[in-house]
């Protein structure tokens, strides 16, 4: 993973520079612009553009597959919310390559029926591990500073564009806990002393991933000058939780989707 | 409309990302990854005894006294975990006179449990507590007197929550009265985590602990249960006699911990004989309407703290003996007779060997 993460960081990175440090103004069509628009000063096409992105999003954290000893899911997103600037390098008519900065705050609820799942709780002070059967709810809340790195391609004569690459993201802050209850939990193996549970909580947050990494798709389209509406759509290819951490026989991770409206400045 | 197209494009995206997901889902039924022993029955016998969760030895008590040589040739029928298996195969009739392993496999083969039956054709089998078997392993690693219960199942939960160097409170000792082992009962300090009682006393008792959990850990006395078959319904029992040396702790504490400088801890010896095929526990097992005759030491006989004094208990009929209704009695021994209650003083020591029941009307 740390691999695949160096590669890509790595790519852009030389793609960028290569393009930054080039003298020549990358060659466009005198007449348009991006976006097919007509351009009052067809004379200088604008090298970088700046934005300022807000929107509102819904996803979930999510173990992928989804392991068969989970079923009965559901699931409830949480306000989810972004703020953040991005920059556009462009490289030609088409071609561009973003990155930025962006505060990002993703959760959500999930209940679901589990199955003889290895699990942590804590039952007052004492901690139990071991397989559980009953139902399950987690709640999750956090928020990332992200950098996206992306490969921005504008499609000529319309009001679209589209963007793929990654994010690296840190931690600012999380929640993740919940509840086990009305089932039994196996101590320690499937054959351990069985121990009823009616509600307990669990509480991993020191458990949540400080570093995120992932894929991040983006489609935007132009409404006036200033304006444009877009959707992101991330997925963490790290775990939402710690890869040290052995309280969950699963990994999950982020999959949150995202709309706004951006002013380009 | 430009929002459509918007929410039109986001739909496909989250329908990209489910579609994504979904194919990969396994959807099998999961495999049984438990291998338990449910119930027990001997056919020849028609009792049938649910197992709780902890337990690796079954005592099964027959209901109606059989010769010994029937012992040769019984025939087990076992319910077990779904999909599990088990091995010797119930069903056929096997050799219980002595002591049979079962073992119980998952669904997937990775994970086992062993358990061992001893069927019981006596009035108190093991009094002279010379057989001993053992369970778990490591720090979980108790034994129990063949035929008999003890707490220390608890105990073992109670490590497993964080307190794991707590000893087992009910265990075999050389310092007997006769033969070579006695049971010693010893008053621990538990404390420590909320969920842990501050005393547990050693105890020891005919019958089953049931499914400890972290629901009965709060009401241990519901987890005991109390009673198992009497069999010799032509004599009913006279007295109880037992061998006990007794050395209390000191520092008798109340169940908030408070220490009671006035106080001195006391063991409990009784025998209970009662009617109905359901259990008593130990909110009931000095009440119930269903006794019968309880034969208690009431500390008349001082105790010594370095030999074994001998202590004879009649039974004290409350009522007499409802004809057609199963019996069962039972054989409570404790090193703080209010260690139910968490009052007592960690270090109150019960040596016990040599337990009888002494028959009414001995047949000619």
């Amino acid at each position: 993973m740390r691999k695949i993460i160096f590669i890509t960081i790595v790519a852009f990175l030389s793609t960028f520079c290569a393009n930054a440090q080039g003298t020549d103004t990358t060659s466009v069509h005198k007449e348009t612009l991006p976006f097919g628009k007509p351009c009052g000063d067809a004379h200088s096409i604008p090298k970088i553009e700046h934005s300022i992105n807000v929107g509102v999003g819904i996803g979930a954290s999510s173990p992928i597959p989804i392991p068969n000893r989970i079923s009965e899911m559901s699931w409830a997103p949480h306000p989810c919310g972004i703020l953040g600037y991005r920059l556009r390098y462009t490289l030609n008519s088409n071609l561009g390559l973003k990155t930025g900065l962006q505060l990002q705050h993703v959760g959500m609820s999930a209940k679901a029926k589990v199955y003889q799942m290895f699990t942590q709780a804590t039952v007052e002070d004492a901690e139990v591990s071991g397989y559980f059967t009953g139902y399950n709810e987690t709640k999750i809340n956090a928020t990332y500073l992200s950098v996206p790195l992306l490969f921005s391609y504008k499609i000529i004569g319309t009001d679209w564009g589209f963007d793929a690459g990654v994010f690296v993201a840190l931690k600012i802050q999380g929640h993740f806990g919940g509840a086990v209850k009305d089932g039994y939990i196996r101590i320690d193996t499937p054959t351990g002393d069985r121990a009823e549970v009616g509600y307990e909580t669990f509480n991993f947050s020191k458990e949540l991933n400080p570093f995120n990494f992932g894929l991040l798709f983006s489609a935007e389209r132009e409404i006036s000058q200033h304006w444009s509406g877009w959707l992101d759509l991330s997925w963490a290819l790290t775990p939402t939780l710690k890869d040290t951490f052995q309280g969950l026989e699963y990994k999950m991770y982020n999959i949150y989707g995202f709309f706004g409206i951006s002013y380009n400045l | 409309m430009k929002t459509k197209n918007y929410s039109q494009a986001f739909c496909s995206l989250l329908l990209i990302c489910v579609v994504t997901i979904f194919p990969s889902c396994n959807r099998e039924t999961p495999e049984n990854m438990e291998a338990d022993m449910l119930t027990f029955s001997i056919r020849e016998d028609g009792r049938t005894v649910v197992i709780p969760s902890g337990d690796h030895v079954v005592n099964y008590y027959l209901s109606t006294h059989l010769d010994d040589t029937a012992l040769l040739s019984l025939t087990p029928e076992i319910t077990i975990t779904e999909n599990a298996t088990i091995v010797p195969k119930p069903g056929t009739p096997m050799d219980f006179s002595r002591p049979v392993t079962f073992v119980v496999s998952s669904q997937s083969g990775d994970w086992h449990r062993t358990y061992t039956v001893n069927i019981i054709n006596t009035i108190l089998t093991n009094s002279d507590f010379e057989q001993w078997q053992g369970s778990g392993s490591g720090n979980n690693y108790y034994e129990t007197p063949v035929g008999w219960s003890t707490a220390n199942n608890g105990v073992r939960i109670i490590h497993g929550m964080g307190v794991p160097d707590l000893e087992f409170p009910t265990y075999k000792t050389d310092e007997a009265f006769s033969g070579r082992y006695a049971v010693a009962m010893c008053t621990r300090l538990g404390g420590q985590t909320s969920m842990v009682p501050n005393l547990i006393s050693g105890s020891l008792f005919l019958g089953y602990l049931g499914n400890v959990t972290l629901l009965t850990l709060a009401n241990p006395l519901l987890l005991t249960k109390f009673g198992v078959p009497y069999t010799k319904t032509s004599q009913l029992p006279d007295s109880l006699i037992g061998y006990l040396r007794y050395i209390p702790g000191t520092d008798y504490q109340d169940p908030r911990g408070n220490i009671c400088p006035d106080s001195t801890d006391r063991c409990s010896f009784y025998a209970v004989l009662f009617e109905g095929s359901e259990p008593l526990d130990g909110t009931n097992i000095q009440s119930s309407e269903r006794i019968i005759a309880i034969a208690k030491y009431d500390y008349k006989t001082p105790l010594s703290s370095t030999t074994y004094t001998r202590i004879a208990l009649p039974f004290v009929y409350r009522k007499p003996v409802p004809q057609g209704v199963p019996l069962q009695y039972s054989v409570i021994a404790s090193s703080s007779s209010k260690g139910d209650l968490y009052e007592g003083a960690a270090g109150s020591m019960l040596y016990l060997d040599a337990v009888q029941i002494k028959l009414k009307n001995p047949e000619k």
